[in-house]
């Protein structure tokens, strides 16, 4: 008998086939005389196992196995009342770490962008010197429009002040 | 709601609704009409004492925090019972992590029981009186591997179906009809050698 032979007549016997299914095994049943005799091992061992279990007393007072549920439902619920303490006191430190999470979300993105923007026009723009003093000061100026998505850039540069100042704009 | 103030006489069902608003007291009666077979139903799953002991102790703890969660769907006895069973198999799961699989269980897996075992068995309980045919029964119990232990006893025991038995234990059905049929012809096997100890 193969074994799916063998778990069709056991699922047979525990009532977990279908209608149809029981109907095969039935017919499987009446042709095999070692299919039957399983099925009839299979009943009896079922027979005599459900009807038997060995019933068990708990080896303590009534008292005492009382005492011990009581004290276990105390702790629980001292746990439970620490952890909700925890929880609570947690609760502002947990707002203000949202409130400081929710700015930094808005301002990594921008800062990045602003020194992204700053390295591009720097890397372009770079002057090649120029006169000093008087209206040749001027011509040494360097002025750079640059205009970003949602936003614009601006610098202007002076090699012989030594300066360069960055204006970031937004729409 | 109930008329006397001897709680032994209230049923599960008014015990239960009284105990559910704190009322210790009911909650006690209920414990102690059904401490044994909580008690019985952990020890036939991890047999040693102690542990069942601590385990139906646990369970009633779990109970008692979800008394409100309890509908009436089932009988009180049977839905503790249920609680109980999830303990112990998370307590069984919790010890199989921490050493290996049994030889028998390896031979289980490597080749298919069925094959190894006769199919004609004699029937082991003959002439047996019921008092020994259960100590039996519980002594034949013991020699089983838990997983087939486990599997016997939520099957035989708990008239869990199939299906059910699977989910609990996280395992096929496949599974589950296999290590049924295992423990089945060990139950037989060993059955029938404490037969010719008598």
């Amino acid at each position: 008998m193969d074994t799916q032979t063998v778990h069709r007549v056991q699922a047979y016997v525990d009532g977990e086939l279908p209608e149809q299914e029981r109907s095969e095994v039935e017919a499987v049943l009446a042709a095999d005389s070692d299919a039957k005799e399983l099925l009839e091992a299979l009943e009896e061992g079922r027979k005599w196992l459900r009807t038997n279990e060995l019933g068990r007393v708990v080896p303590e007072p009534r008292d005492f196995y009382w005492a011990q549920v009581v004290r276990g439902i105390e702790q629980a619920q001292a746990q439970a009342a620490e952890a909700e303490a925890q929880q609570l006191e947690s609760e502002p430190l947990h707002r203000e770490g949202r409130l400081i999470a929710g700015w930094v979300r808005w301002l990594l993105p921008v800062g990045g962008l602003a020194a992204l923007m700053m390295a591009f026009v720097f890397s372009e723009y770079v002057p090649s010197g120029g006169p000093v003093g008087g209206i040749e000061k001027a011509a040494s100026y360097h002025e750079v429009d640059h205009t970003v998505e949602n936003g614009g850039l601006i610098t202007f540069r002076s090699d012989s002040e030594g300066v360069t100042v960055v204006w970031i704009t937004s729409e | 709601m109930p008329k006397s103030f001897d709680k032994t006489k209230w049923s599960d069902d008014e015990l239960v609704a009284v105990a559910r608003s704190g009322d210790a007291e009911a909650y006690e009666e209920l414990v102690y009409r059904h401490r044994d077979k909580i008690y019985a139903r952990a020890f036939s799953m991890v047999r040693n004492e102690d542990q069942a002991l601590d385990l139906s102790q646990e369970a009633w703890i779990k109970a008692w925090q979800r008394l409100h969660q309890f509908h009436g769907d089932s009988s009180f006895p049977t839905w503790i019972t249920r609680i109980t069973i999830n303990l112990c198999l998370d307590f069984l799961r919790k010890a199989k992590r921490q050493r290996a699989e049994s030889v028998e269980a390896m031979e289980e897996s490597g080749g298919g029981v069925e094959r190894h075992l006769p199919v004609v068995t004699p029937n082991p309980t003959a002439r047996l009186e019921r008092a020994e045919l259960r100590q039996k029964i519980d002594t034949a119990l013991d020699r089983l591997t838990e997983d087939h232990r486990t599997v016997l006893v939520l099957h035989e025991f708990e008239d869990l179906p199939y299906k059910e038995i699977a989910k609990r234990v996280g395992c096929s059905i496949g599974t589950v009809m296999s290590r049924l049929f295992y423990a089945r012809r060990r139950m037989a096997a060993v059955m029938t050698d404490l037969m010719k100890e008598r």
